[in-house]
This record gives C-alpha cells, sequence and structure tokens, in this order.
C-alpha cells in the first residue's frame, strides 16, 4: 500500500514552499519522522523546478499574437454575423460595471469634487495620477455603445499626449515612457474596437478618430523636436503607432480588414472626395440549392475596394410573388440572398432594388457583371439549367465561414558572409510558415538587400537562402522580404520579423 | 488592453459572450490563461519559437471550438490544456514528417559556453532526458505541479483526477525520477 500521508506531507510541503511561507528545511523539522524520506524528493523538486521551469512568453509575444487571433477570429465572426451585440441599456448593467460606476460616483463624494478636478491635471509620479487614471477606466466602464467607447478612448490617447507635453515642457523625460505606454495601449483598445465593430452602428465615428490621430502625429512631431535625446525613441515608436494605427482604422473605415497592413505601413492619402464615394455591384450570380435558389452579389466602392457593411435590397419574381429580401456584405464585399421555396417554375428573377451604407452612395449606372449572365441589377434564373453552388459556397445556415489559410515569415536567419570585405555574399535563410503554424517549403521569398552604394533584389524558395553579392565595400546590408508567393495568400501583417542584417566577413 | 469592461468579467461570462461570436471578450480570456498554456506548451517542446506557434494555434483551436465548450464544473484551462494536448500531438505528427527541413532551421550555436555553464546545461539535460523516460502520467504531473507550480486542485481538474490521486501520483512520479536520476530509491 502506497504512504498517502507522506504524499499529503509532501503536497503540503511543496505548497509552503511556493508560497514562501517555509523553506525546505522549515519543511522537515514540522515533519521529523518522515525527513529522510522528504528531503531528496524536495531537493529534486526544487532542483527540477529551477532548471526546468519554462519562462512566461515574451510581453511583445503576447500583445502580438493577440491581435493576429483578433483579427483571424473578426473574420470569422464576420461569416457568423456582421453585427456586433448591442450594449445592454444602464438598468441592465453587470454587477462589474455597477462597481465601477459605484467607483465613480464614491471618488466624488469621498474625495470631493474639487480633487477629482485637480486630478486631471495629474502627471505620472503624482499622487492623483491614480485616481485620474481609475476614473477613466470608470466612464470607459460606464460607456454604453461602441461610439461611446471610441470617443472615451480617443480622449484618453488625447490625454495622454496632453501629459506628454507637459513633461517634455517641463524638462522631465521621467514619466515619459509610462505615458507613451499607456497612449500605445489607448491606440491598440482603438484599433480593437474598431476592428470589432460593424461600423454601420458607429456613423461618423471612425472618422473622427482618424482627424485626432493625424492631429496626434502633429503633436508628437512638435514634442519630438523639444524632448531629450533620452526621450526621442519612445516618441519616434509612438509616431509608428499612431499612423499605423491610422493606417490601419482608414482601412476598416473603407471596409477592408486591418490586417491587410503590415505594422508601419500605411495608405498614401487620398484627397477627400467632395461628395461621399460611391459604390456599385460588380459581381451577380446565382445557384440553386434543393428547392431554393441563392444570389451572390459583391458590392466595390468605385476605386475597386471590397464594401464590408452595405444593406443590400432586392426582390424576387417567381410565378408572381414579389418577395423582398436583404444581406450586408461582409468584408470580402460578398453577401447572399436567398429566395426561400420555390414552387413549380422554370423561371425566378432577382432584381437589386437598393443598396445602403452610412458611408457611400448606391450608383446603380456602374453595376456590372463579368460573368454577362446579368447587368449586375437584376438576373434571371433558369431554374431548370442552374449550377449547383460551388462546394466553398456558404451554407444557408449562420455556421462560421472557414477563413483560408495565410503564410507569414517567422523568421529570418543572418547566415555567415563569405568573400572579402570588397566582394561578399551575405546570406538570409526565410523561414515561412502557414496562420496554424505548418513550415512552409513550396513558396517564394522575394527580398531586397539594401546597402550603402545599392540594392539588390532577389528571391530564394522558403527555408533555403536569399543571396546578394555585395561590391560597394559597404560593411552591412538589410535584408527586407517585400513578397511571398505560395500555396496560400501573404499575410504580411502577421510576419514576425521584416528586415534582418547581414554583415560582411570579418 | 480591450477592454476594460471584459477585464471585470468572469470567464464564464466571457466565454458566453465569445460563444456569440464576440472575438474581444476571446481575446480577454487569451490575456488571461496565453501565460499559463504558453508554458505547458514550452514545457513540452523546449524550442520557444515552437511553443509560440503552438500556443497561437491552441487559442485559435479553441476559439473554434468553443461553442461545444460547457462548464460543468471544470474550469476553462481544462478546456484549453486538452486543446493544447491535442495541438502538441498534431505538432510532433508534423515534426516527424518534416524533420529534416526542421533541422535546417536549428542551426548549432557558434559561441561555446564557459565551462561552469556546460556542467549546469550537462546537469540539465541529465535531468531532462530522466524526466522524459517516465511513464507519460508522471512525466505530466511533474510539468504541471512542479515546473509550472500549479495548485493541486488545478492539476486534477486538468488532468480529471481527485486531489488525493494527484498527490499519490505525484509522490510516485518524484521517486521514479530520483530512481532514474541517481539509480536509488527513496
Amino acid at each position: 500500500m502506497f504512504n498517502t500521508k507522506l504524499s499529503g506531507i509532501l503536497n503540503e510541503c511543496l505548497n509552503s514552499i511556493w508560497t514562501g511561507e517555509s523553506t525546505i528545511e522549515e519543511c522537515l523539522r514540522m515533519h521529523p519522522e518522515h525527513a529522510e524520506q522528504l528531503a531528496p524528493m524536495l531537493a529534486l523538486a526544487m532542483e527540477a523546478h529551477a532548471s526546468l521551469a519554462p519562462q512566461a512568453p515574451k510581453l511583445s509575444y503576447v500583445a502580438a499574437t493577440k491581435q493576429r487571433i483578433l483579427r483571424r477570429l473578426s473574420k470569422k465572426s464576420q461569416g457568423l454575423t456582421s453585427k456586433r451585440a448591442p450594449r445592454k441599456p444602464a438598468w441592465q448593467l453587470k454587477p462589474a460595471q455597477v462597481v465601477l460606476s459605484l467607483v465613480l460616483v464614491l471618488s466624488v463624494l469621498v474625495v470631493g469634487a474639487g480633487v477629482v478636478r485637480a486630478s486631471a491635471a495629474a502627471l505620472p509620479g503624482d499622487a492623483l495620477y491614480g485616481l485620474k487614471l481609475g476614473l477613466e477606466r470608470a466612464r470607459l466602464a460606464l460607456s454604453l455603445n461602441a461610439g461611446g467607447d471610441l470617443e472615451i478612448l480617443t480622449r484618453r490617447a488625447d490625454t495622454r499626449l496632453d501629459e506628454l507635453q507637459n513633461l517634455v515642457g517641463q524638462g522631465k523625460d521621467e514619466g515619459v515612457e509610462i505615458v507613451l505606454d499607456g497612449y500605445g495601449g489607448a491606440l491598440s483598445d482603438l484599433t480593437d474596437l474598431a476592428a470589432t465593430t460593424d461600423p454601420e452602428t458607429i456613423p461618423g465615428s471612425l472618422e473622427h478618430v482618424l482627424e485626432r490621430l493625424a492631429k496626434h502625429q502633429e503633436v508628437l512631431a512638435r514634442v519630438l523636436e523639444q524632448a531629450p535625446p533620452s526621450a526621442q525613441p519612445a516618441i519616434e515608436h509612438a509616431m509608428e503607432r499612431s499612423s499605423h494605427s491610422q493606417a490601419v482604422i482608414q482601412q476598416i473605415r473603407l471596409g477592408g480588414s486591418p490586417s491587410e497592413l503590415a505594422p508601419g505601413q500605411q495608405r498614401t492619402p487620398t484627397p477627400t472626395p467632395s461628395e461621399a464615394p460611391t459604390m456599385h455591384v460588380i459581381d451577380l450570380d446565382a445557384h440553386h440549392t434543393g428547392n431554393q435558389v441563392r444570389v451572390d452579389v459583391e458590392v466595390v466602392l468605385v476605386g475597386g475596394g471590397k464594401v464590408r457593411g452595405a444593406t443590400v435590397t432586392g426582390s424576387w419574381s417567381v410565378s408572381g410573388s414579389g418577395a423582398v429580401s436583404s444581406c450586408v456584405t461582409t468584408g470580402s464585399g460578398k453577401c447572399h440572398l436567398w429566395s426561400g421555396d420555390i414552387p413549380e417554375a422554370t423561371q425566378a428573377t432577382f432584381t437589386i432594388t437598393d443598396i445602403s451604407h452610412p458611408s457611400y452612395d448606391y450608383a446603380p449606372e456602374d453595376n456590372s457583371d463579368p460573368d454577362g449572365d446579368s447587368d449586375g441589377t437584376t438576373i434571371t434564373i433558369d431554374l431548370a439549367g442552374l449550377e449547383p453552388p460551388m462546394p466553398t459556397d456558404v451554407p444557408p445556415t449562420d455556421t462560421p465561414i472557414p477563413v483560408p489559410h495565410t503564410l507569414h515569415v517567422r523568421e529570418l536567419i543572418a547566415e555567415k558572409s563569405v568573400g572579402n570585405a570588397n566582394n561578399w555574399n551575405g546570406f538570409v535563410q526565410v523561414v515561412i510558415r502557414r496562420d496554424d503554424g505548418r513550415l512552409i517549403t513550396d513558396a517564394t521569398v522575394y527580398g531586397t538587400f539594401t546597402f550603402e552604394g545599392g540594392t539588390c533584389s532577389t528571391s530564394c524558395q522558403a527555408t533555403s537562402y536569399c543571396k546578394a553579392t555585395i561590391k560597394t565595400g559597404a560593411t552591412t546590408a538589410t535584408f527586407t522580404v517585400t513578397n511571398v508567393v505560395g500555396p496560400y495568400s501573404y499575410a504580411p501583417s502577421d510576419n514576425r520579423e521584416y528586415s534582418v542584417e547581414v554583415y560582411a566577413p570579418e | 488592453m480591450f477592454n476594460h469592461v471584459s477585464a471585470k468579467l468572469s470567464d464564464a461570462e466571457l466565454i458566453a459572450r465569445a460563444q456569440e461570436g464576440d472575438a474581444v471578450a476571446f481575446g480577454e480570456l487569451y490575456e488571461r490563461h496565453v501565460v499559463v498554456i504558453y508554458r505547458y506548451v514550452l514545457a513540452r517542446v523546449n524550442v520557444e519559437r515552437d511553443a509560440e506557434d503552438i500556443t497561437e494555434v491552441v487559442f485559435l483551436r479553441a476559439f473554434e471550438a468553443l461553442h461545444r465548450y460547457k462548464e460543468r464544473g471544470r474550469p476553462f484551462t481544462a478546456f484549453l490544456y486538452q486543446v493544447a494536448r491535442n495541438a502538441l500531438v498534431d505538432y510532433y505528427r508534423q515534426q516527424r514528417k518534416s524533420e529534416t527541413i526542421e533541422a535546417v532551421e536549428k542551426l548549432p550555436s557558434s559561441s561555446p559556453a564557459p565551462d561552469d555553464r556546460l556542467m549546469e546545461e550537462e546537469r540539465i539535460a541529465v535531468l531532462r532526458e530522466a524526466l522524459a523516460k517516465l511513464p507519460e502520467d508522471y512525466q505530466e504531473v511533474i510539468r504541471l505541479r512542479i515546473l509550472l507550480s500549479l495548485p493541486t486542485a488545478t492539476v486534477g481538474e486538468w488532468l480529471g483526477r481527485s486531489e488525493g490521486a494527484v498527490r499519490v501520483l505525484l509522490h510516485r512520479a518524484l521517486k521514479a525520477l530520483r530512481r532514474r536520476m541517481v539509480g536509488t530509491d527513496v
């Protein structure tokens, strides 16, 4: 029979050692009758823990992975439903929200409105700074809709930059990192929220955020000139984050996916037209399944960008019926309309009667269909001769659309260069993975080596080596991936590394 | 990080939201549990880069399988643990297939370690090897209880055993590990 008493004591000792309540020696003294057996096991447990306990993940990994997961889940949930769940009215707040609202009210009552007002001017290191941040959190918790959240988060970002200006104005660099961390956090929250909110529910809000972000970059550029050198890298980083967030939100506003932009990548600014951009149908197809017909509609902007969140309405004409259907386009610009059960008939007609979107006007005169089986507005369906739907098509139920796999650069490994200082070859191994972690070898990587005196564009197979010959006397070269072509689409925003330095041989 | 409201919700409340497709709620669940799952995966694969990839896959798969999740007294981490174990099975299967390619990736370090560092690394290698030769359930209880310092109750929930059974299993596992290390019984 196994000594369960000893197992229990061993367990107790481990607990008290993990929590710092006792040491191995103290534990052995408490159980002298078992000390001889316990001692080697506890020592081994401690040694195993000290030697093999895995590290926690890097914070940068945690944050970047969260963004990737949210982007991917956001794509999935667009297939399920394009609308964010409505927020509850105030009287249905969750207990945690009630607690936060009480905190807000009690803060004012207990410390006084004057103190709360005074906290608004607090900077990192001030006694009231914690109260200021707590009140910001409470206000966010009390916001009842996504539009309110966006406004509060934008103001939070504004506030952090006000604090930055004050700190730099006072010649302080202590606290700069704290406020810029807070600024970065507010931007992350803003892009998270924008990526997961149906733009229809927040008309005009994204435009306001974009205006504020443009203003932020002006402020940051101004502060950068005045900031002490020690604070400048953090400010430059904040500028990059700000412009990237601006590009991501602009992408979302135009109906695209935030993942279409790599970190650091920015959309070229386009002049704002005096009228709202127009959208139209670029493809209209029909399929039958069972005794129903499904029409697929794809809506794009005049420049070709996919339109998400457009409500397409149309009417069916089957044996004299005039049923009306509507659907909302996803990030791909597509949505599907179902006829319902069709009685015995040889022909059905579907006509798009309207497409609406909070930011774009519908231009039916631009509707088209490359297949030629419709004019982009009306499609006539021969019920006897229709093709069944493609296997990849969406089923009529609310099941999530499978998201296609993507590729990204997992790692860039600079290999030892060969040659001499004036004629050397630099090598970079490029590791490509699929979004589920699978190693990909049948992809071609395109990249550029940039060095003093020139550039060299090259390509190589994934996991093999991209190479450049450098004869300019340059001592270093930077390899940057420009594209990856493989069995799945390339998602540069998922890249773990973008560039790597190679060095001339010694 | 977004969302400060989500941060105050329980796992069960976040799961309910995530099951309705709320990615932000799932993001909060991710933040809460990524560290323990990552550490568990790293304890299994010993390669940081692979642990990062596998952990990401775990959370994506967990979201996909979330509609099947019902609490029934088991915490969400036990569900994630199960998803992680399945992902690890796939990882090892794939490792076997792409052994030659992976070998290219793992290039040896060019800088030799000092003597004391070498001795320490040797001792760690012996310990790791001894652990790897134990029966799977012994390895697992040592990983969870000793390497990750998880409470006995949590280990019990993850492994589907009572706390008493976990205590006994750990005792046996440590005895077996010691036998492997020094060739003597405790």
